[in-house]
C-alpha cells in the first residue's frame, strides 16, 4: 500500500500541481485505476486531463473506493473551484501532472510500490533532495518553503540561529507557535547529534528540525504534531528538504559578510583618504543609503571601563542603536560603527550652518550622547574627541585625524572634559606636533634644575609648582590643597622664582613654566 | 582590518645595516637613506659599555600625523595598514617631513617630492618579503600584523628611545634574551 503523500516525494510526481483535497493525503491505496466503474479495492484513479472527465469529477470523487485522483496530459484545461471543494469536503486529493503516456505512470507507480515492499523507499527520498535544490534555485527560500508546507499540508516555520523567525516565512506564526519560539530562545539549546527533537507547551507538541552545516548552526524547522499525521513521511520530506534550505542560508551569510566587509573596506577608505574622487565617494555611498552631497561632520568616542569595575562586557550594538536614536533625533543621517576600539560617528547635516554653528550643534550632540552613554552605563567612562568640519567630504580623514588628537591629549588637560574639540586644545594641540627630543631639550632646560634639587634635598617644588598651575594661581586654593599657610607658599613661590629664575608676576615666564609642566605630562 | 608593522627583535640585531643599504639598493638615491639604524646604551649598563641596536623607518603609523598635514591629500594608508605617498599628487612642499615625529620622510633631491618607506608594497603585491627582512642576516626584522592578538604582547617602546605614542606607530619590539648557546665545554 502506498499514501498518496509518499507518491508525492518521489519523480515525477513531486512536480504535481495539489489541486485540492490535500488533507486526505495520508489515504493509501493499493491499485492503480483509469476507470473507476470496475474499483473493488482502495485505488488511486488515473484519469486524463479531459472536459468530460473533469465534468465527471465530482461523481469519481463520491466513489468509495476512490482514494485520489490523478489527472494527466498537457490541456490546459480549468477545473472549476467548486469541483476542488468537494474534493475538500471528501478529502480526496487532486493531482495534476503534465506527463501523457498513463501507462509510463502506472509503471512508476508500480515500481514505488514494489520499492516499498523490498524496504528500499530511502532512494527515493534521496533522490527528493535534488528537487528541492532545483526548486531552490528556481523560486528561492519563500518558494520551497511554501511548497514544503503545502506537501506537509501545515505552516512550516525556517528560525535562525538565534530562534528568531526568518523574514523567508510567508505565513504569520500563531500565537503558540510565538510563545514556544520566545521560550526556546530563552534557554540554551543543547542537541546536536540528533536530526530534531520534540518540544512542546500549552498548543501542543512539535518537531524542531536543526539545520547543521559541519560545526556551523545555520537555524531550525519548527514543525507542528499534528493528530493523524503520518510522521515519519513528514519528517523524510522535511530532511531532504533540509540540504537546500541550509545551502541558502550559507550563501545568505556568506553575501550579508561579503556586503559588511566591502562596507567596512569603505569606510575605512574613507577616513584614511583612500578615495579617488568626491564623485566615487558619492556613487559608493549611495550604495548604502548614504548622501555624501549633504555636510558631514565627525566624531570619535572612546569607552573605556571604569577602575572601580575592570571586568564586564560592553554591548557596543545597544550602544551604537543608542547613539543612533539620540542623533535621529536632530539630524537627517548618520554613520554609526567601530574602528580601532573606537565609535566613530558620521553625522550628515543641512548645508545652511556657519563653521561655528555646525561646531555648537555637534558639542551640544556630542554632550547629549556623552550624558546619555554614562547615565546607562555606570561601569563605563565614555570621552569623545570632535574633528574639525571640511568643505569637501573627502577631507572625512583630517577630521578623524583630528577627533582622535582631540581625545588623546584631552589626558595632558589640567581640567577635565569627556567632550573635546580639537579647535579648544589649546598649547597641546601645538606640542603634538613637535619631535620629543626637543620636547625632551625645552623641559630639561626649564624645570631641569627643579627636580634635580627636589631630588637630593627631598623637597615640594615640582608638586608646589603644580598645585599652584592647576588652581590657576590661586595662594588659598594652593595652600589648602597642600595643606601649608599661605604665606609658607608665598615663600616657597620665591624660591622657586629665585631658581627658575622668572617672575609669576610676568605673563610670559608664567607661559614658560606652563608649556614645560604641560611637556611633562606629555613626556610621561 | 590588518596593521601591517615592523617587529624588530633588539637582542638579535647587531647594527650591521644590511637593512639600510638593501633598501637604499631597492629604491634609494644619492646621500638619502629610507631606513636608519639607531645605537642606543642598553638599560642594564648604563656606563656605556654595552650598545644595542634597532632599525626604523617608515612606522606606519596607525594615525599617520604625515596624512592630514599634506595640504594636497597625497598621503593615504592602505587597507593593509601601509602609509603611502602618491608622487603624481605629490607638491614637494615638504610638510609632512616636519610633522613626521620619526623622521621618516625625507624629500628626493632628484624629484623633489617626499619619499619614505612603503613597506616594499610592490614586493609585497608579488607575494615576496620586504628587502630589508630579506636582507637582514640574523632575522632581527619581522613584519607582522599589529592587531593580531598572538602579537599583543610585544613591547611598543624601547629603553633611551623618545616615541611619539599619540600617533600610535606600528612597531613592536621584542627583548627577551635568547639563552647564550655554549660551544665549549669545561
Amino acid at each position: 500500500m502506498l499514501t498518496i503523500q509518499e507518491i508525492i516525494s518521489a519523480p515525477p510526481f513531486i512536480h504535481a500541481e495539489i489541486m485540492g483535497g490535500w488533507e486526505g493525503k495520508e489515504r493509501s491505496f493499493s491499485i492503480v485505476q483509469n476507470h473507476s466503474i470496475s474499483l473493488e479495492e482502495p485505488s488511486l484513479l488515473l484519469l486524463a486531463k479531459t472536459q468530460s472527465t473533469i465534468m465527471q469529477l465530482p461523481e469519481y470523487l463520491s466513489n468509495q473506493d476512490v482514494q485520489g485522483i490523478l489527472l494527466y496530459g498537457n490541456d490546459d484545461l480549468l477545473i472549476p473551484t467548486t469541483f476542488m471543494e468537494t474534493a475538500d469536503s471528501y478529502k480526496k486529493p487532486v493531482l495534476m501532472i503534465n506527463e501523457q503516456n498513463p501507462e509510463s505512470i502506472k509503471q512508476k507507480i508500480a515500481d514505488l510500490k514494489h520499492l516499498k515492499s523490498i524496504g528500499l523507499f530511502q532512494y527515493i527520498w534521496e533522490r527528493s533532495t535534488s528537487y528541492w535544490l532545483q526548486l531552490m534555485n528556481e523560486r528561492g527560500l519563500p518558494g520551497l518553503l511554501q511548497r514544503l508546507c503545502v506537501f506537509l499540508g501545515q505552516n512550516v516555520l525556517l528560525l535562525d540561529e538565534d530562534f528568531q523567525f526568518h523574514s523567508g516565512n510567508e505565513s504569520p506564526a500563531t500565537s503558540g507557535q510565538v510563545a514556544l519560539v520566545k521560550s526556546l530562545s530563552n534557554q540554551p539549546y543543547k542537541n546536536k547529534k540528533e536530526a530534531f527533537k520534540i518540544v512542546e507547551n500549552e498548543s501542543g507538541r512539535y518537531l524542531l528540525f536543526h539545520l547543521q552545516s559541519g560545526e556551523k548552526r545555520c537555524g531550525f524547522i519548527l514543525l507542528q504534531e499534528l493528530p493523524g499525521m503520518m510522521i515519519d513521511i513528514c519528517i523524510e520530506q522535511i530532511i531532504h528538504a533540509i540540504p537546500a534550505i541550509i545551502s541558502y542560508l550559507m550563501k545568505e551569510d556568506a553575501v550579508k559578510q561579503a556586503h559588511r566587509s566591502y562596507k567596512e573596506l569603505f569606510l575605512y577608505n574613507l577616513l584614511y583618504n583612500n578615495l579617488e574622487s568626491e564623485n566615487g565617494l558619492i556613487q559608493q555611498g549611495k550604495q548604502w543609503g548614504w548622501d555624501f552631497t549633504k555636510t558631514t561632520q565627525l566624531m570619535v568616542m572612546r569607552l573605556d571601563r571604569k577602575t572601580d569595575f575592570p571586568n564586564g562586557n560592553v554591548d557596543l550594538d545597544a550602544i551604537m542603536r543608542k547613539i543612533r536614536s539620540l542623533i535621529s533625533a536632530a539630524f537627517l543621517q548618520a554613520i554609526i560603527f567601530p574602528i580601532q576600539g573606537n565609535i566613530v560617528m558620521i553625522v550628515f547635516d543641512t548645508p545652511d550652518h556657519t563653521p561655528k554653528e555646525l561646531k555648537e550643534r555637534m558639542l551640544v550632540l556630542a554632550n547629549r550622547i556623552h550624558k546619555e552613554i554614562e547615565h546607562s552605563l555606570d561601569t563605563i567612562e565614555c570621552q569623545i574627541g570632535l574633528g574639525r568640519h571640511y568643505p569637501s567630504n573627502m577631507q572625512l580623514f583630517r577630521s578623524f585625524y583630528e577627533a582622535k588628537v582631540a581625545l588623546e591629549l584631552g589626558k595632558y588637560e589640567s581640567r577635565h572634559r569627556s567632550v573635546r574639540h580639537f579647535e579648544d586644545i589649546g598649547i597641546a594641540r601645538l606640542l603634538s606636533n613637535v619631535h620629543n627630543d626637543l620636547l625632551h631639550e625645552y623641559f630639561e632646560a626649564t624645570l631641569g634644575e627643579l627636580i634635580v634639587l627636589d631630588e637630593e634635598n627631598d623637597d615640594f617644588y615640582m608638586v608646589t609648582l603644580e598645585a599652584f598651575y592647576n588652581h590657576n594661581g590661586d595662594i588659598n586654593q594652593t595652600a589648602e590643597q597642600l595643606y601649608i599657610h599661605p604665606n609658607t607658599l608665598r615663600k616657597r613661590l620665591k624660591k622657586l622664582e629665585s631658581i627658575l629664575n622668572v617672575d609669576f608676576n610676568q605673563m610670559e615666564d608664567m607661559l614658560k613654566i606652563f608649556v614645560a609642566l604641560k611637556i611633562r605630562k606629555i613626556l610621561k | 582590518m590588518k596593521q601591517l608593522g615592523f617587529l624588530v627583535h633588539i637582542e638579535k640585531c647587531l647594527g650591521c645595516r644590511s637593512c639600510e643599504f638593501s633598501c637604499k639598493n631597492e629604491h634609494g638615491h644619492e646621500d638619502s637613506f629610507r631606513r636608519n639604524i639607531h645605537s642606543l646604551e642598553d638599560e642594564d649598563n648604563k656606563m656605556g659599555h654595552s650598545f644595542h641596536h634597532f632599525s626604523m623607518a617608515c612606522n606606519h603609523c596607525e594615525n599617520p600625523a604625515c596624512m592630514p598635514a599634506c595640504p594636497e591629500g597625497a598621503i593615504k594608508k592602505k587597507p593593509n595598514g601601509i602609509v603611502m605617498i602618491d608622487k603624481a599628487k605629490c607638491s614637494g612642499c615638504g610638510k609632512c617631513v616636519i610633522f613626521c615625529p620619526f623622521d621618516a620622510i625625507k624629500m628626493n633631491p632628484l624629484t623633489a617630492k617626499a619619499d619614505k618607506c612603503d613597506m616594499c608594497y610592490d614586493r609585497q603585491m608579488q607575494g615576496k618579503t620586504t628587502i630589508c627582512v630579506s636582507a637582514c642576516p640574523v632575522k632581527a626584522l619581522e613584519i607582522i600584523d599589529i592587531n593580531d592578538p598572538k602579537n599583543a604582547d610585544y613591547d611598543k617602546s624601547i629603553y633611551g628611545f623618545e616615541m611619539k605614542k599619540i600617533t600610535n606607530p606600528s612597531i613592536r619590539f621584542h627583548k627577551k634574551k635568547e639563552d647564550i648557546q655554549h660551544f665549549w665545554c669545561r
